[in-house]
């Protein structure tokens, strides 16, 4: 994914963003509420391909209404393209939300409303025909144009939130779960959606629980937990685990086995097939590791840095996470996400 | 500016005019006219009164459900549905949401008028001695119709801050306040309490008075039509209660979060 290089031009940008959920019998008594998300703090790039990730209920979606104006902060700054999105509407222009699980006026059928909200964007009639056309065709919605809303299968309702977010050619796109609910081939159709906005030099900022979605289309991203932030920044360095090396190796005869496994800390291994990955000190002891192997007749398959799964920065982040502040009963904490992903 | 609050007015039309209730309320409407066609011939001599008294009676009552059903559901409906997310993230601000709103809204109030309206000025002239078209007429159903249009932006103001059961009650408490908005007035001048007096008054000042908006006597009668009451106590007054109205539900609706 290395077509358009994300700039250092910052278009989102938040600064200490919090968010406390009230109804009104709780604003009267000046109760606590629900905090959804506490000091957020971030700056997305043009360009890049920027995801929120965390459990249900970690703020994701807060996030984003903040982003677009539909809710207001509790404290804290928000800024779209440099202006504040409560106040201005111009910036809407300049963006596209696709929500999750979209819902739409059910009894107009794909056209209508991709017309209606063309209208909404001022368009004439020749270019919203041409527009929505063009649409349907990428998003794969042609056939099903003259068909009601009411009766589209979810995959379709994504396809169509995508179309009515992408109308105005917008320069962010904001994707609410954009796989929820999707088959596999929908989710492929949907990340192929993503690596062509990037192409295209649009920045993508989406919400996912997908951890290997994540890492397969992001450029960085933030990890939430209950609305704080536990992890930001670039999704490789967040990946990397410096001054490791991973040794792949085949042919390892019980012998070989034998002195190596005390070299390092084993990766994954399958002793019939004579596999064998290790993490090892990079320096001397990867060369070491190296000439053993030889030595003993091993094949070397793969040297390269250490790189940790998403899955694993999540582990971690938890274990540090829950040192400082404990779950509560009931709290679906992190550990619950990947144990599903693992599942 | 005006585009988006167009566009909004005819998907607010496009989605009303098929919700079966209003076809329902419009049924029923035509339904109390028909009825007032039927029963008219039993009351002997006074068929013409009748016809004109139960038919303004029938616009006031759908007028009073339509804008029920409309101001009390129509954008809470929206909020329910997420459709207001997809709408607001487009450049489109909430007034022109709301205006647009109410301008759909409206439009479908009109429309049923003139469906039920032109039955009803047949069935008038029908039953009229000489068979004659009364001009006064489609003004005093003018009038009808911008009564609802004042109870549907009552009602859309009740239902930026509260729920739609409450705005249901509420209109239909403001329709009965404005009906009888004489006898309020009344009561807040020879109020035995300091505190009735200021209730009553106060109510009497914020509820529109429907009074002035039923031409019927004038109609009965075949006066002409007084067009200075006209132009300031009913075409004045809903102008000035709308504009009213719509601000403060603007002010209430920019604070709503979705
Ligand atoms: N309107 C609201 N009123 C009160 N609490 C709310 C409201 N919306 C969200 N919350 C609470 O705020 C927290 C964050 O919710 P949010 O929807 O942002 O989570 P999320 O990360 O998008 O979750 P999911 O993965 O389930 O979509 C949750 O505890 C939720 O219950
Ligand atoms: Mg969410």
């Amino acid at each position: 994914m290395a077509e358009a290089p994300p700039s250092n031009e910052v278009v989102i940008r938040t600064e200490n963003l919090s968010k406390t959920y009230r109804n009104g019998a709780e604003q009267l008594l000046r109760m606590p509420g629900v905090t959804a998300l506490s000091n957020l703090n971030m700056e997305v790039h043009r360009g890049e391909v920027f995801a929120l990730i965390g459990p249900n209920g970690s703020g994701k979606t807060t996030t984003l209404k903040l982003l677009m104006g539909l809710i207001f902060p509790t404290s804290g700054e928000v800024e779209v393209f440099g202006s504040d999105p409560r106040t201005s509407v111009d910036v809407k222009r300049r963006i596209g939300f696709m929500p999750d699980g979209p819902y739409f006026y059910g009894h107009l059928n794909g056209y209508e409303l991709l017309e209606f909200y063309a209208n909404l964007l001022g368009m004439d009639r020749a270019a919203t025909k041409q527009r929505v056309m063009e649409l349907l065709e990428k998003l794969e919605m042609t056939t099903r144009a003259k068909q009601r809303v009411r009766t589209y299968s979810k995959g379709m309702l994504q396809r169509i939130g995508l179309a009515h977010a992408l109308l105005q050619n917008p320069e962010i796109i904001f994707m609410d779960e954009p796989t929820s609910g999707l088959d596999p081939v929908g989710t492929a159709d949907m990340h192929q959606m993503v690596r062509q906005m990037k192409s295209e030099g649009k920045t993508v900022f989406l919400c996912s629980h997908f951890l290997t979605e994540i890492e397969d289309l992001c450029d960085r991203v933030i990890l939430l937990d209950r609305g704080r932030t536990l992890q930001y920044g670039d999704l490789n360095s967040l990946l990397a685990e410096p001054g490791k090396m991973r040794v792949r190796l085949s042919a390892v005869s019980a012998a070989a086995r034998a002195r190596l496994l005390p070299m390092g800390r084993p990766l994954a291994e399958d002793q019939a097939q004579g596999n064998l990955e290790l993490v090892v000190a990079d320096g001397t002891d990867t060369h070491n590791t190296i000439s053993t192997a030889n030595e003993l007749g091993a094949h070397l398959d793969l040297v390269a840095p250490m790189r940790r799964t998403l899955e694993e920065v999540f582990m971690e982040s938890i274990a540090r996470q829950q040192a400082d502040a404990p779950w509560q009963d009931g709290d679906r904490g992190l550990a619950h996400l990947v144990e599903r992903e693992e599942g | 500016m005006m585009g988006a609050i167009l566009a909004i007015a005819k998907a607010t039309y496009r989605e009303s005019i098929r919700q079966r209730v209003l076809l329902v309320v419009l049924l029923l409407g035509l339904l109390l006219i028909g009825v007032s066609i039927a029963f008219s011939s039993l009351s002997t001599g006074e068929e013409f009164r009748f016809i004109v008294d139960f038919g303004l009676t029938g616009f006031v009552m759908v007028g009073l459900g339509l804008a029920c059903i409309l101001g009390g559901f129509m954008i809470p409906g929206e909020i329910d549905r997420r459709i207001v997310m997809t709408v607001l993230t487009k450049p489109v601000s909430r007034f022109q949401y709301l205006f647009g709103k109410f301008l759909g809204a409206a439009l479908v109030i009109f429309i049923v008028d003139v469906l039920m309206g032109i039955p009803f000025i047949a069935a008038y002239m029908w039953k009229h001695p000489q068979h004659q078209f009364n001009p006064v007429l489609p003004l005093a159903l003018f009038c009808m119709f911008l009564q609802t249009v004042v109870l549907l932006g009552a009602a859309m103001l009740l239902s930026t801050f509260s729920s739609s059961s409450f705005t249901v009650i509420a209109t239909g408490f403001v329709y009965v306040v404005g009906s009888v908005n004489k006898y309020v007035a009344q009561l807040a001048e020879h109020g035995d309490s300091r505190v009735q007096k200021l209730i009553f008054g106060v109510l009497a000042k914020i509820v529109p008075n429907f009074q002035n908006f039923d031409l019927r006597q004038a109609l009965l009668a075949e006066m002409p039509v007084d067009w200075h009451h006209i132009a300031v106590d009913v075409v004045g007054y809903t102008i000035l209660f709308l504009f009213v109205v719509l601000s403060v539900a603007w002010l209430f609706f920019s604070e709503r979060e979705f």
